[in-house]
């Protein structure tokens, strides 16, 4: 492959969260590796698209009714369906790709079913977090924020990404995302690819036959990406006795 | 009910938030006040003659600039204290009950609220960009300013930028418009016309739009030119008017041609409005040369790609030494740099500061340029170098609350 196309679908139909500047990560991941990626971010519904990898992004499930409609009008199913590209999903945008979404007043829609799962409105709790190690993957311990306007419910046989733990005095773990042959999808923002170059480096590698050769070490987003995960390790829990009490979440400020 | 008894309450609710140590109280005083008394902001604010100003970016020194101008006339009552929502409003207009005019900083997305407490003469609308920390769409803001256009008092006026799109549709309902040159340095969240969905046309004669045929109106007050002794001369319908502004970059003149519009519009003379902007020295501390280990450094505050964007573009085209500093303040808190055109500064080497400084470099990491952390932001100002043409001040670009503690530092360090 010599040049790769990256598009970023539709980010002015969604609520602002940073996401477009995973297109930029992915680049550099990709020119690291002396591929040349042409960048491009598409706002009028219906233009057609031929692009080796789509980015999604947004927060929570303001505009996906919006976003899901001009996804129909592009070719994006097709090629990812047919093996021709890949698509890489942050919230808003994940749920976008969802058999069907649940807003906050119970109407439920349905999405572009690219994900055997269903998304429900969520808690809403803003938080950093770190995320498991997923060796399997390739993945270190990563990090990002996830506002949890979204819930999604995975049906039997869709595998998650990954493991998250947040800064909140909630459950300590939770699971986030998907990961299927050409879809991958999070809650995680950040920019999650800028932060998470491992990450980036995973949506490469299912857009490019070839084999990959490593990337140059980034020794200030690595340092970035350690004080985070030790802000969350650091951070007090409560007792689980507490937790199963039910009583309200104590909100941590900042 | 007399509005005594819910002042009351609020400066209560205030004097414990100062005395616990929890800030000024403006907000909660306010908050309490409207509660018991939900009419309070129309009671204590509708007997003035009011100037709201509201946009994403830039509302603050508009406001400043604004509240310079209605001095040319009498007593002002202004939130320079940045407290934008109607429960701080409430507050700095209860406190100050004898002023005859108001200017009035605006949260974006509280404008109704207040338009229908104080009926206001003025309405300047300065731009619309999406926001990062609420979750608030920028398509939910049009439509709540579109609501505003419909509701306004017939004799009122809204001053909107002619060169942002979004903000000239939105106040298209407005009784009456008057367009003036505001500038719209990032165009990604002006992408497509709100009016018909066609993606904008951007030319030298500014924004249009192939589907519906809107276009950039002609300014009725326009930017003419820097003259060499630093004024700006700011074409209007009466003629020209030369002002002197204390702020660097493209808002200087952006926010001169606001303010004498509003000036006019509320019946001062325009030599008059123009000296009085032209005293202006300092925003809430935000383009206050500061001395700093014998260099001047001036405080930007930014809080969207939009924002970082005008930053690294006065840099740029002045060649000034430019520091990032950057605190901690919850999980977005430094996200809306990845967006931001960093490569452009390529070939120097940034100084960085504050609690995200680690944020800061993996940033400019990613955007290939070079970055060097100090914990003390003196420092880093002292160590910031200069680009071609630099006049030698030293732009410190902050998220917010790098730019609180960085004002209340340099500011008590003067003392």
């Amino acid at each position: 492959m010599t040049e790769l196309a990256i598009a970023t679908m539709f980010p002015l139909a969604t609520v602002a969260a940073g996401d477009e500047a995973n297109a930029t990560a992915l680049a550099r991941r990709a020119q690291l590796r002396g591929i040349q990626a042409r960048l491009s971010t598409v706002n009028t519904p219906g233009a057609e698209v031929a692009a080796d990898i789509y980015l999604l992004g947004g927060d929570g499930l303001s505009g996906v009714s919006d976003l899901v409609a001009r996804l129909r009008g592009t070719d994006l199913k097709e090629r990812v369906l047919s093996g021709r590209a890949v698509v890489f999903a942050v919230d808003a945008g994940m749920a976008a790709l969802c058999r069907s979404w649940r807003d906050v007043s119970g109407e439920r829609s349905h999405g572009l079913g690219l994900i055997d799962a269903d998304v429900h409105t969520g808690h809403g709790d803003l938080e950093t977090v770190a995320t498991i190690p997923e060796t399997g993957l390739g993945l270190p311990a990563m990090v990002g924020w996830r506002s949890d306007a979204l819930f999604i419910s995975r049906r039997p046989g869709v595998r998650p990404l990954c493991a998250v733990r947040g800064v909140k005095t909630g459950s300590p773990w939770a699971l986030d995302g998907v990961v299927a042959d050409r879809v991958i999808a999070t809650q995680l923002h950040g920019p999650v690819l800028a932060l998470n170059p491992e990450l980036a480096d995973l949506v490469l590698r299912r857009a490019i036959d070839a084999q990959m050769s490593d990337a140059a070490p980034a020794p200030h987003t690595e340092e970035a990406r350690a004080r985070r995960i030790a802000e969350v390790a650091a951070t007090k829990r409560s007792p689980p006795w507490i937790e199963h009490l039910g009583l309200p979440r104590r909100r941590r400020k900042g | 009910m007399l509005p005594t008894a819910a002042l009351t309450a609020g400066r209560f609710a205030s004097s414990l938030s100062q005395f616990l140590g929890k800030g000024s109280g403006e907000v909660i005083g306010g908050r309490l006040a409207l509660r018991i008394d939900p009419q309070l902001l129309a009671r204590v604010g509708r007997t003035r003659r009011s100037v709201l100003v509201t946009g994403t970016n830039g509302k603050s020194t508009v406001t400043a600039l604004v509240a310079a101008a209605l001095r040319a006339r009498g007593r002002v009552v202004t939130n320079a204290t940045g407290a934008n929502m109607p429960d701080g409003i409430v507050t700095v207009m209860a406190s100050d009950r004898t002023s005859e005019l108001a200017a009035i900083e605006v949260d974006e997305v509280y404008l109704r609220p207040v338009v229908d407490a104080l009926e206001p003469q003025v309405i300047i609308a300065l731009n619309a960009f999406r926001e990062y920390t609420r979750g608030v769409s920028l398509a939910a803001t049009l439509e709540h300013w579109r609501d505003v256009a419909d509701h306004l008092p017939s004799d009122s006026v809204v001053l909107a930028n002619a060169d942002d799109p979004l903000t000239m549709w939105a106040f298209e309902g407005a009784p009456r418009v008057v367009a003036v040159e505001g500038a719209l340095g990032w165009h990604g969240d002006a992408a497509l016309c709100p009016a018909c969905g066609r993606e904008h046309q951007w030319s030298a004669d500014g924004w249009s739009c192939p589907g519906c045929g809107r276009r950039r109106p002609d300014p009725a007050w326009r930017i003419e030119t820097q003259l060499a002794d630093g004024t700006w001369l700011i074409e209007h319908p009466l003629g020209s008017e030369a002002v002197r502004v204390a702020v660097p970059g493209r808002t200087a003149p952006i926010g001169a041609a606001f303010a004498l519009a509003a000036g006019v519009e509320m019946g001062i003379d325009v030599r008059a409005t123009a000296e009085a902007i032209s005293r202006v020295v300092d925003v809430d501390g935000r383009y206050f040369p500061f001395p700093v280990r014998g260099r001047s450094a001036r405080l930007l505050m930014l809080k969207n790609p939009a924002g970082w964007t005008e930053a690294i573009d006065v840099a740029v085209t002045s060649g000034s030494p430019f520091v990032i500093a950057v605190d901690p303040f919850g999980p977005k808190d430094t996200t809306t740099m990845w967006e931001a055109p960093f490569r452009r500064l390529s070939g120097r080497s940034l100084p960085v500061t504050g609690g995200r400084a680690a944020d800061a470099l993996a940033v400019l990491e990613a955007s290939q340029v070079d970055g060097a952390e100090f914990p003390d932001a003196s420092d880093a100002i002292a160590a910031a170098t200069a680009g071609e043409g630099s006049t030698g001040e030293v732009i410190v670009a902050c998220n917010y609350p790098a730019f609180r503690r960085l004002s209340k530092q340099f500011r008590a360090s003067m003392q």
